[in-house]
């Protein structure tokens, strides 16, 4: 009983085994349309047209995979895979540059807006007009006829007392 | 009897000698209050303050959007037209709120309304200077009324870049309504305005009855 259950036990061992490693490189392919969707997850974003025909190439792969599980179609596969994968590497640097070209636009974008805005000074408003002047143009050049005929009018009341006492002089000594 | 005194004929010369020295004395001497005055500031045309209108074609043209510099206080102020260049000190307000002016002791100074923007900011920076003054004569802004359209004023600034401007207009309004707005108001870009007396002189008030002021805008 024992023995038969052991045998059973090694069979289906053996069986699951074997079964495991056939249907290993079919794992391996159904982890990798999942890494491409990823990948076209994040090329969605670049949204280029060259990405759009990737993934129309990605979703045929896959129907040929679960249509048929023949060596001759893994072979191609494989190959196509190897392929992709290379060309999916390349992608993903594409798409990580993509990306930090938008964060630098935006950087430059927050620069600018800062540029426009200025700090603009609040007026005090003063009271009237502005007083700016003594007319001090206009007197300077009324001096000199002043001054002259402050001089003849001294002048004139000297002769006058002069004249004047002289006429008393001249009664007595002449 | 006295006409046959000797010497009376010199007599009469001298006296009448002595009455016209005397009379062309008073006549000097009452001239300055009537003459003409020799010297007289530059008028520009005489306008009457505008009331809420700002689109008038006598008014200055809106000073075109610029960006503007920061804020420096300005040191001197050149106007190659008129040949002046002069220091520029600052000035705020006197007890009555009224904008100060530079000392008239010190008329050939120019003075910066500190309490608005500095030349070359955004709105419109004012300077005052006097037109005459006792001390000195014709002062600092005496010629300010000669200045015409495209005409440059350059401010030099304490932090040692320059302020270009070009004249846009030059008014004169009468004291009694003064364009606060225009003077003071805001504006988009950059505006310089040169204030300073002008008109008539009132002799019983001691002061001038317009205010002479030109309107610049930051060259570009």
């Amino acid at each position: 009983m024992l023995g038969t259950f052991l045998s059973k036990m090694l069979v289906s061992a053996a069986i699951g085994g074997a079964a495991l490693l056939a249907a290993g490189p079919g794992v391996a392919l159904a982890a990798s349309p999942s890494d491409s969707t990823r990948v076209n997850s994040d090329r969605a974003v670049a949204s280029t047209d060259h990405d759009k025909g990737k993934d129309r190439h990605h979703d045929g792969k896959g129907k040929d995979h679960d249509r048929d599980g023949k060596g001759k179609d893994h072979d191609r596969d494989g190959k196509g895979k190897d392929h992709d994968r290379d060309h999916d590497g390349k992608d993903k640097k594409k798409v990580i540059i993509i990306i930090k070209e938008k964060v630098i636009v935006k950087e430059k974008v927050i620069v600018k807006e800062k540029v426009i805005v200025k700090e603009r000074v609040k007026t005090v408003v003063p009271r009237g007009s502005v007083d700016a002047g003594d007319g001090g143009s206009k007197q300077s050049d009324n001096n000199a006829p002043a001054t002259l005929g402050l001089s003849m009018l001294a002048t004139a009341t000297a002769g006058g007392v002069l004249l004047l006492r002289r006429r008393r002089a001249s009664g007595s000594l002449i | 009897m006295a006409s046959s005194r000797p010497g009376s004929p010199w007599r009469t010369a001298g006296m009448l000698v002595v009455a016209l020295l005397a009379v062309a004395g008073t006549i000097l001497l009452g001239l300055p209050n009537r003459a003409p005055d020799t010297i007289r500031p530059p008028a520009p045309p005489a306008l009457a303050a505008p009331a809420a209108s700002p689109t008038r074609s006598s008014e200055p043209a809106q000073a075109t959007p610029t960006a503007g510099m920061s804020r420096s206080q300005p040191i001197e102020i050149s106007i190659p037209r008129i040949g002046l260049t002069a220091q520029i000190i600052t000035v705020g307000l006197d007890a009555a709120g009224a904008i100060e002016v530079p000392p008239l002791e010190k008329a050939q100074l120019a003075g910066w309304y500190k309490l608005g923007p500095s030349p070359g900011e955004i709105g419109n920076a004012v300077v005052v200077g006097h037109v005459d003054s006792y001390a000195m004569g014709p002062a600092v802004f005496f010629h300010l009324g000669a200045l015409r359209p495209g005409d440059r004023v350059e401010i030099r600034r304490q932090d040692g870049s320059a302020a270009r401007f070009l004249v846009d207009h030059v008014a004169s309004y009468p004291k009694s309504s003064f364009p606060t707005d225009l003077v003071y108001g805001e504006t988009k870009g950059a505006g310089l305005r040169l204030v300073t007396c002008g008109g008539t002189f009132d002799e019983t008030a001691r002061s001038y009855l317009d205010n002479v002021i030109v309107f610049a805008t930051l060259a570009v």
